[in-house]
């Protein structure tokens, strides 16, 4: 237990979603609030997202995602994290008419960061902490082929995406500390000549963490932005329907850390947005989070 | 007094009754974005059948259906039971008639609880291969 309060708020995840507009859009690289320990682990995410799409402002359908990731971290020594995620995925389209469901494996990601900085007080908990992460996303799951339709609902994207990402920690007292977050991912085009458009998110987040009997309860609040650019079919700019926009959103979540498992609960909503025009509304995002902490071997503390 | 209570509760029915279809549409307004009248259409294209369907009130479903306009074959269909007061419709039929052929393009709303409906009509020509 003192080797987890050393590390502070130490447990991270990648949240890497490889349908990139689904009826709305996915988001980007994140290790979350968590980003700073040298725990390995292993664990099982869900997210849920839905989204309502319209049409001349009418609304035409209603989507919802549902992605459960298995996923891991290990540290190859004492500055190196790898992160890695195969998503399984289950998307459903409802209009009028009938109901479409799309599932499968989606595209795995994998997701190597380096802690630039990492600064700790005389009891060794972490006062500053800066990560840089750089990934790729293989096109592992089944794809759409543009102009099909339904493309946003498949699993994957069909393309190799190139991801980046920055994270800072700083303490604030005993309880509390500060996050900002930045990512960019560079998209690939797909067998069909179609991709994507480049999207960066930037995230801030206010933590605070309490002990609760044996375990660590750390909540968060915080805001999040989302930018997409167009996507392309052919090198040439796709206009109307180009998956492009913003979406700024409110999120907060609630961790419980005890000593070898972490659970987590987030929940974003979007304050302001405009996707593919207003076409597409992002609604209500819920995530759920089981990790398993592998405790580090004797030996690989040393190192330390 | 007995009838007095029979006569309340008989008006109390009936009340409910009729609050419960007050909203439903009396008329629709459809437009139809996609095709134009009389667009034609080559052999193994789609027909894209896009546009909306604006009611005063509630509407009980609505019906988009492609048809021969000399047999009235009916090709195919998408009949919805979604209660709304707006639709926004989006289909498409695939195009493989053996000749040239005038294809109706239907759109049929139902008002109210009672069935009443309104509809609108296009057409187009579909050309064989």
């Amino acid at each position: 237990m003192k080797y987890i309060l050393l590390c502070g708020i130490l447990l991270s995840y990648v949240q890497l979603t490889a349908c990139d507009l689904c009826g709305g859009v996915g988001s980007n690289a994140s290790i979350g609030i968590f980003a700073a320990n040298q725990f390995h682990l292993v664990g099982w995410r869900s997210q849920f997202r839905s989204f309502d799409s319209y049409l001349y402002g009418i609304k035409h359908s209603s989507e919802v995602f549902w992605q459960n990731d298995l996923t891991f971290r290990t540290q190859l020594g004492r500055k190196v994290q790898v992160y890695g995620a195969i998503p399984f995925h289950v998307a459903r389209q409802k209009t009028d008419f009938d109901a479409t469901l799309i599932k499968g494996i989606g595209d795995a990601n994998v997701l190597f960061t380096f802690a630039l900085i990492d600064r700790k007080d005389s009891l060794h908990v972490t006062n500053d902490f800066l990560n840089l992460g750089i990934g790729i996303k293989i096109p592992s799951g089944k794809s759409g082929t543009y102009p099909l339709e339904l493309k946003n609902l498949y699993p994957g994207t069909g393309s190799w995406d190139g991801l980046f990402l920055s994270n800072y920690t700083h303490r604030i007292g005993n309880r509390f500390s500060f996050q900002a977050e930045a990512s960019h991912t560079l998209k690939g085009t797909d067998q069909s000549s179609f991709r994507y458009g480049n999207s960066t998110q930037v995230s801030s987040s206010l933590i605070h963490n309490r002990k609760l009997n044996s375990a660590r309860l750390i909540s968060a609040i915080g805001i999040q932005q989302d930018w997409f650019s167009s996507s392309q079919f052919q090198g040439q700019t796709l206009v109307n329907q180009g998956n492009n926009g913003y979406v700024g959103s409110v999120k907060a979540s609630i961790n419980l850390l005890s000593f070898q498992w972490l659970l987590s609960l987030q929940v974003q909503r979007a304050v302001f947005q405009r996707l593919n025009q207003g076409s597409i509304q992002q609604k209500i995002v819920i995530g759920l989070n089981l990790n398993y902490l592998i405790k580090k071997k004797q030996d690989e503390k040393n190192k330390h | 007094m007995k009838k007095t209570n029979i006569s309340i509760m008989a008006f109390i029915a009936l009340l409910s009754v009729t609050s419960c279809h007050k909203g439903d549409a009396t008329s629709a307004t459809i437009d139809i974005m996609e095709p134009m009248e009389n667009d034609t259409v080559a052999y193994d294209d789609s027909v894209h059948f896009e546009g909306t369907i604006v009611g005063d009130g509630t509407m009980y479903g609505y019906k988009l259906t492609y048809e021969n306009a000399a047999t009235g074959v009916e090709y195919m269909s998408f009949p919805s039971e979604e209660k709304a007061k707006s639709y926004a419709f989006h289909e498409h039929w695939h195009n493989q008639v053996m000749d040239t052929t005038t294809v109706t393009l239907k759109v049929e709303t139902t008002l109210d609880y009672k069935g009443t409906k309104t509809t609108k009509l296009i057409q187009v020509v579909c050309l064989p291969q």
